[in-house]
């Protein structure tokens, strides 16, 4: 008996977990993204040239992380943040390309 | 028994928090707003910082009004506008923007249309708006576009350091 409870509290706590990993990458992504907005607001502020330029390439390889994420979902598990990640990242290159000659 | 419950209770309240205080900060994004039609993206970069010269669609001859008179505090504000069920890019809005800061009592705004420009070989709508403050400001947008009746609204708010 205190086997089978054992075994049901842990399935409590696993079987949300896993499936959850499984089946929606989602909460990853929107960290990804707020953790790139977040640095956004750093490169913008610097006044460095040649500091801001290193935050850029930076900039350029978080986006591009959360780019191989968004690429190997398959249709059928996109979400609404899958999609609009893809149109966040988009308008951080625009972003990034006026800033660069 | 009892106890196997309320542990099981616990586990169960524990994850559900976990997983809401993620999505409510996720949902808080400031870059990327929704209204009934649209789905926005905004993006700004201090004027000073933009080194190639943006590409107008409409071949103004004095981009955004005009470069030389900008201020030393002027941002560039871009956004994207995609049709919320199409995702879709909207090519053909009409976008006014108010820029806005402070209080009720000592509110200063400023209202301009977004212009088109081609970024990325992609279309967006922006302008240059003076933030001669470091805080917190009000961007809201109307969007019209020739086929449908009335305008979207959006708010954004931008967080100047």
């Amino acid at each position: 008996m205190e086997k089978l409870k054992g075994l049901l509290f842990l399935m409590a706590i696993l079987v949300p977990v896993v499936s959850y990993s499984a089946s929606d990458t989602s909460h990853d992504m929107d960290k990804m993204l707020l953790e790139m907005e977040s640095h956004w607001k750093q490169v913008i502020a610097e006044k460095d040239l040649s500091k801001r330029q290193s935050m850029m390439k930076d900039h350029a390889n978080m986006m591009m992380d959360i780019r191989a994420i968004n690429k190997d979902i398959p249709e059928a598990k996109r979400t609404e943040s899958h999609h609009s990640s893809g149109n966040v990242l988009e308008i951080h290159h625009m972003m990034m390309e006026t800033m660069t000659k | 028994m009892n106890k196997t419950i309320l542990r099981f209770s616990k586990a169960i309240t524990f994850i559900m928090v976990i997983f809401s205080a993620s999505y409510i900060s996720a949902s808080d994004l400031s870059w990327h707003e929704k209204s009934e039609n649209y789905n926005v993206y905004l993006g700004i970069v201090p004027a000073d910082m933009i080194k190639t010269t943006p590409s107008l669609v409409d071949n103004d001859k004095n981009l955004h009004g005009g470069v030389s008179k900008l201020s030393s505090n002027a941002q560039h504000v871009m956004i994207t506008i995609f049709n919320r069920s199409t995702k879709k890019r909207i090519n053909n809005a009409t976008v006014i923007a108010e820029v806005s800061s402070g209080t009720l009592l000592g509110r200063k705004k400023l209202e301009k249309p977004l212009e088109k420009m081609n970024t990325s070989g992609q279309l967006n709508y922006a302008n240059y708006f003076d933030m001669p403050k470091k805080g917190k400001y009000k961007i809201e947008l109307e969007i019209y576009e020739s086929n449908k009746n009335g305008s979207d609204e959006i708010t954004f708010f931008y967080d100047k350091q």
